[in-house]
């Protein structure tokens, strides 16, 4: 059954596919809450500046995941502790980051998924390319690109007016398939061979994702911009 | 200067017909490869020659990139709250497997 491992959680969809209750290939043995019965010690320091670069990116994919601090920081530390349990899996040299969201999206499917958000009901309609740099450059918009100074310089104009808190509804407005592979490369720099590892998923995939994610990220940040609502 | 994509990805047109570079059309299908450094080298080239004779384009390019390092640089001020990391620290010491 090596390819129903392959496929995370029953009933909803992670990352595009069904799920089958299973835990993400080579991820089972971390949801295991008492870890190994005899691991190899693991140095706390070694572990620390292994992984510690990570920890405010896994913390901003904990907040996407749980939707709230709380969450995030207990789904963090979870994460965290089982990373340190199973630190010998661990191959030095290949990707910590990968590994880490990884083992966080896991035990987010095992342990959180009952609080789990799906992104809002999203209408793929008038998708297009440049749609923030469109309504801004076009003459006689209303809304934040409606000033003829502002549409001078529409960089400007929308820059100022995006803060933490709308970037974030926007994101979590995605549809989930759709919010991981953007987060990943918009927010956290992941490269695409990094975020296939993470999500388990073939690079032509994350580019598809990122092409289709990328203009509704562009079109919800509009409409939060102007006060609107993103269900279409 | 959107003309009909020929195969390959290539467009030569008018008078710089004896340049390598890409139509609008081509030059876009990569815009997200080339905000995410994702292109090789010789591709990344060829955009930027695009780029430089398509002023429609160049303005264009420049705000998704703008726009993609304004939101990275705000979400970057996010970060795990100080007391967490404390507890995760010395979670490690008192939690030896």
């Amino acid at each position: 059954m090596a390819e129903l491992e392959l496929q995370p959680i029953s009933g909803q969809l992670f990352n595009g596919q069904p799920n089958t209750g299973q835990p993400p290939f080579g991820m089972s043995a971390i949801l295991d809450e008492d870890g190994p019965a005899s691991p190899p010690p693991t140095n706390p320091d070694l572990f620390e500046s292994e992984m510690n670069p990570h920890l405010d990116a896994l913390y901003r994919n904990g907040l996407r995941l749980t939707g709230n601090s709380n969450d995030a920081e207990d789904l963090l530390q979870d994460t965290y502790l089982r990373a340190y349990r199973f630190f010998y899996q661990y191959q030095p040299g290949t990707n910590a980051k990968a590994w880490l969201f990884r083992i966080m999206n896991t035990v987010f499917l095992n342990d959180y998924r009952r609080k789990s958000r799906q992104g809002e009901t999203v209408s793929y309609d008038g998708l297009e390319d440049f749609f923030l740099y469109n309504r801004l450059t076009e003459d006689g918009v209303t809304g934040v690109g409606g000033d003829r100074s502002e549409t001078e310089n529409p960089e400007k104009a929308v820059l100022e007016k995006l803060d933490i808190e709308t970037i974030q509804r926007a994101i979590e407005a995605l549809p989930i398939e759709f919010r991981d592979t953007v987060a990943l490369a918009t927010l956290e720099e992941m490269s695409y061979q990094e975020i296939a590892e993470t999500l388990e998923i073939p690079v032509g995939t994350v580019r598809s994702r990122l092409s289709r994610g990328r203009k509704l990220l562009q079109r919800a940040l509009w409409e939060y911009l102007n006060g609107e609502e993103t269900r279409g | 200067m959107d003309e009909p994509e020929k195969d390959g990805g290539w467009e030569k047109a008018g008078e710089c017909a004896s340049a390598d570079f890409y139509s609008c059309e081509a030059a876009i299908r990569r815009l997200n490869e080339y905000l995410d450094h994702e292109l090789t080298e010789a591709d990344r080239v060829t955009v930027l020659k695009h780029l430089e004779f398509c002023r429609p384009c160049m303005s264009r390019f420049t705000f998704e990139q703008t726009l993609v390092i304004s939101i990275r640089q705000k979400i970057s001020h996010l970060c795990v709250p100080a007391t967490l990391k404390e507890k995760l620290h010395s979670l490690l010491r008192n939690d030896k497997p």
